[in-house]
Parts: C-alpha cells; sequence; structure tokens
C-alpha cells in the first residue's frame, strides 16, 4: 500500500514538482485584470483555447496593463492550498509594438493626471551652465552628436559624461542610478542631459519606464532630455524641465551659440558707449549755450554801457565846450588890461620916492627924485 | 581679472547688471565712466571666453553601470 499524503502534503509535492518550471516565459492576451486591496494583481492569460489564472504581488508590477493587451510574463506554475492552479508572476511586459503603444499611453495618462508633465512644473535652465552631466551609453551616437553640437556652439565647459546601457532590460536601473549620482555626487552643476539616438518604442523603452521618468522629475539639477527622432515622444522627455527633439537637439538647448552671446554682450557695449557718448555731447552743447548766454549778456551790458558813455558825453560835451570859450575870452581881455602891455605900448609909470604912483605933477616938488617904469627898465630922474 | 576665477555667467551677469544701471538713470560721469570702462573691460573677457573651442570631457567611473 502506498504512503498516504494529507491535503497538504499532496500540494507541496505538486508545487515540488512544478517547480522544475520555475522561470518559463510565456506570451499571451490579457482578461479580467483586477487589482485587489492594493496588494495583488491577477488576471487570466488565455490564447485561442487555453486560460490560466496569474497573480502577483503589486510592488513587483511595474507594467501598465489592460484586458485584451498581448504581454509577456515571467514566473512559476503553483498549486495554490485552496486548490486551485495559479501562475505566480515576477514580471509583465507588454509584448509587440501594439501592447507597447498601449502601454504608453496608459502611463502618459497616469503621469499627466499625477501632474507630472505640468507646464509650471518646469525650470529654467542656467542661461550660461558651466557645468553640465550627460548621461547615455557611450556607443552611441547620440553621445557624439551631442558633444559635437555643444563644442560647435559653446566651449570651455565642464562635462561630466555618465555611462549607461541605454536599452535593455538593465537600462533603467543603470540610468536612474546615474541621475541620482550626478545630483548627489557633482557639485554646482548646472544642467543634466540625457539623450539617446532613435529606435523602435521596444528600444527606448527605458525611457518610457515609470521610474525613470519618475526619477528625471525628481531630478534636483535641471534636465534636458532628447531621446530618438523628432517624431519620437518618450515619457522621460515629457518630464523633463526642456523637451528636446534631438541629441543633437538637446545640445542646441542646453546651451546659448557663441554668436548669439556675442551679439548681445556687442549690444550691451555699444548701448553703454552710445549713451556715454550722447552724455557727453549733451553736457558739451549745454556748456556751449551758456557760454552763449554769457557772450548775449556781455554783449548787451557793453551796448549798454557804450550808450550811457555816449550820452554823458553829449551831456557833459556841450557845457564843457561853452565854458572853454568864455575862458578864453575873458583870458584875452585880462591879458589886454595888464599894465605890461600898456607899457609895451610905450607908456610909463612915474613913482615917486616912498614908490607911490605920481597922477600930477603938482604933487611932486623941485629936486624929488622919481622913477619911470618902462616897458623894459627904469630911468630915475630928478624934478627941477 | 584672472582666468582661474573667470566665472562666465557672473561676469555676464555684472556686465548685465551696469548695462541695466545705465537704462534706468541719468549718468553721472563721475560715478559712471569707470562702471563703463568695467563694463567694456567685462566685454573683452567674455569675448576671449567666446573663443574657447573645446570643453572639456570627465568620464565619471562609477559602479552603477556594471550589472548587478
Amino acid at each position: 500500500m502506498s504512503e498516504v499524503l494529507s491535503v497538504s502534503q499532496l500540494v507541496e509535492a505538486v508545487n515540488n514538482t512544478l517547480q522544475s518550471l520555475a522561470g518559463l516565459t510565456v506570451e499571451g492576451e490579457v482578461e479580467q485584470f483586477k487589482i485587489i486591496h492594493n496588494k495583488w494583481v491577477i488576471f487570466s492569460l488565455k490564447d485561442e483555447e487555453s486560460s490560466v489564472g496569474c497573480f502577483m504581488p503589486i510592488w513587483d508590477f511595474k507594467a501598465q496593463v489592460e484586458d485584451g493587451m498581448l504581454v509577456r510574463v515571467k514566473g512559476r506554475p503553483a498549486l495554490r492550498n485552496k486548490g486551485f492552479f495559479s501562475f505566480v508572476l515576477s514580471d509583465v511586459q507588454p509584448a509587440g509594438e501594439g501592447a507597447l503603444k498601449r502601454a504608453f499611453e496608459l502611463l502618459k495618462q497616469k503621469l499627466a493626471t499625477e501632474g507630472l508633465f505640468a507646464p509650471e512644473r518646469k525650470r529654467l535652465l542656467p542661461r550660461h551652465p558651466q557645468r553640465i552631466a550627460l548621461v547615455t551609453s557611450q556607443e552611441a551616437a547620440a553621445y557624439n552628436d551631442f558633444l559635437k553640437v555643444l563644442a560647435a556652439r559653446f566651449g570651455g565647459l565642464d562635462i561630466y559624461f555618465l555611462h549607461t546601457q541605454v536599452q535593455g532590460e538593465d537600462a533603467p536601473r543603470q540610468i536612474i542610478a546615474a541621475l541620482e549620482y550626478a545630483n548627489t555626487n557633482l557639485k554646482d552643476l548646472d544642467v543634466l542631459v540625457l539623450v539617446r539616438g532613435g529606435g523602435s518604442l521596444e528600444d527606448l523603452h527605458a525611457f518610457n519606464d515609470e521610474s525613470v521618468v519618475r526619477a528625471v522629475a525628481a531630478s534636483r539639477t535641471p534636465t534636458v532630455v532628447g531621446i530618438g527622432h523628432e517624431r519620437d515622444v518618450c515619457l522621460a522627455e515629457l518630464a523633463a524641465d526642456v523637451r528636446a527633439s534631438t541629441p543633437s537637439n538637446a545640445a542646441e538647448l542646453a546651451v546659448r551659440s557663441r554668436e548669439e552671446v556675442a551679439s548681445a554682450i556687442i549690444n550691451m557695449t555699444e548701448y553703454m558707449r552710445g549713451k556715454v557718448l550722447m552724455d557727453l555731447r549733451e553736457k558739451s552743447q549745454s556748456v556751449d549755450r551758456q557760454v552763449a548766454v554769457l557772450k548775449n549778456l556781455t554783449a548787451g551790458f557793453r551796448q549798454q554801457t557804450e550808450a550811457w558813455v555816449e550820452r554823458l558825453q553829449e551831456i557833459f560835451g556841450v557845457a564843457v565846450g561853452d565854458k572853454q570859450q568864455a575862458l578864453l575870452q575873458t583870458t584875452r581881455l585880462l591879458a589886454s588890461l595888464s599894465p605890461a602891455n600898456i607899457l609895451r605900448r610905450g607908456f610909463s609909470i612915474t613913482k615917486n620916492e616912498a614908490g607911490d604912483i605920481v597922477k600930477s605933477a603938482l604933487q611932486l616938488p623941485a629936486g624929488a627924485v622919481i622913477t619911470s617904469q618902462l616897458a623894459r627898465g627904469e630911468i630915475e630922474s630928478t624934478v627941477n | 581679472m584672472t582666468e582661474e576665477k573667470f566665472v562666465f555667467a557672473k561676469a555676464y551677469e555684472e556686465l548685465e547688471k551696469i548695462v541695466s544701471d545705465f537704462e534706468s538713470h541719468e549718468l553721472d560721469l563721475e560715478k559712471d565712466l569707470p562702471r563703463f570702462e568695467r563694463g567694456l573691460e567685462l566685454a573683452a573677457a567674455l569675448k576671449k571666453r567666446l573663443k574657447e573651442i573645446e570643453n572639456k570631457v570627465t568620464k565619471i567611473e562609477q559602479k552603477y553601470s556594471d550589472k548587478e
């Protein structure tokens, strides 16, 4: 007689046997997708003929899934102790372009509702960044494109390059670690740039990974993200402060061009020069004007003074002329009356011994001595 | 202004500050001529810096890029 098992032992025995099937990857369509108590994810995975119940803890569930979506799951088949069979999953990923697109749309809606892409969250980049962190793969064309365009625009910058995978399973973890490293360890970082060249939706998956998108949104350094070609939109781009269409465009948006900056500098110096020159010209004109005003003033004074002088000359000039005439006549008259002039005409003056002028012969006794004054000289005589 | 200490963004901001001051008031040549000279000096240093053609790329070697 064979060994008798308890029910639990049966379940254990079955699960031990099933253990050899752990790590299977299965592709199928999702049906009856549910999240229970925000703890468990359950759904059925089916194809045309079969259907299997799937189960996974929500913390392992990182994809956006809905009914009808084609997914690829990893897990192990197990017999639950209630007696039903379940495929216990460790990973769920959308499978194929259609499912990826749908998952992309679902995550986009979810993050948009959270406000992760809101314009008011966007920060301005510093106008003249000096220290730039570049996160991409060294092998990718994006690396060279970015650096080439950057150097064509501006020089003397400090670039810190953090190499990561940009596709494949481990890419999201590496990118998140690089963003964290740059934010934490690079001092005075001005801009954080995340770029990758073009590819299929599957190739670009790391940049639509929810954790990566959240890490970009949470970056303490302003971010520029440029993934793929112009037409590609990645959620990491939408979460960035500045969305670039391509890696080259990321370089264009990260720094201003030399020409632009040079012309701004020239405009500024020309403005200053112009203002200083205009000010000097105005001041010099003002001095000229004041000098002209002073000249006018002094000219006025001079004219007035000259007018006064003329007027004074008129007044005094006439009076002086009259007096001079009168003085001349008086002088002539006086001169004609002078005794010397009379003597010159032949008259003489006779004086007695006392020196008195003798005006009558009767005044003189005989023998008196008299003196006659002539025009020239004197004569002494004795009266007979 | 020594080459080592020159910070482009700072010099550019100082120049902008001088220019916006010039825009906002009547000049006092006594005070503003030295600032004008300072502005020209900054502009010359900035233009000199614009002539640099190469960027310095430092590769950060970290474990985060290794597979676990």
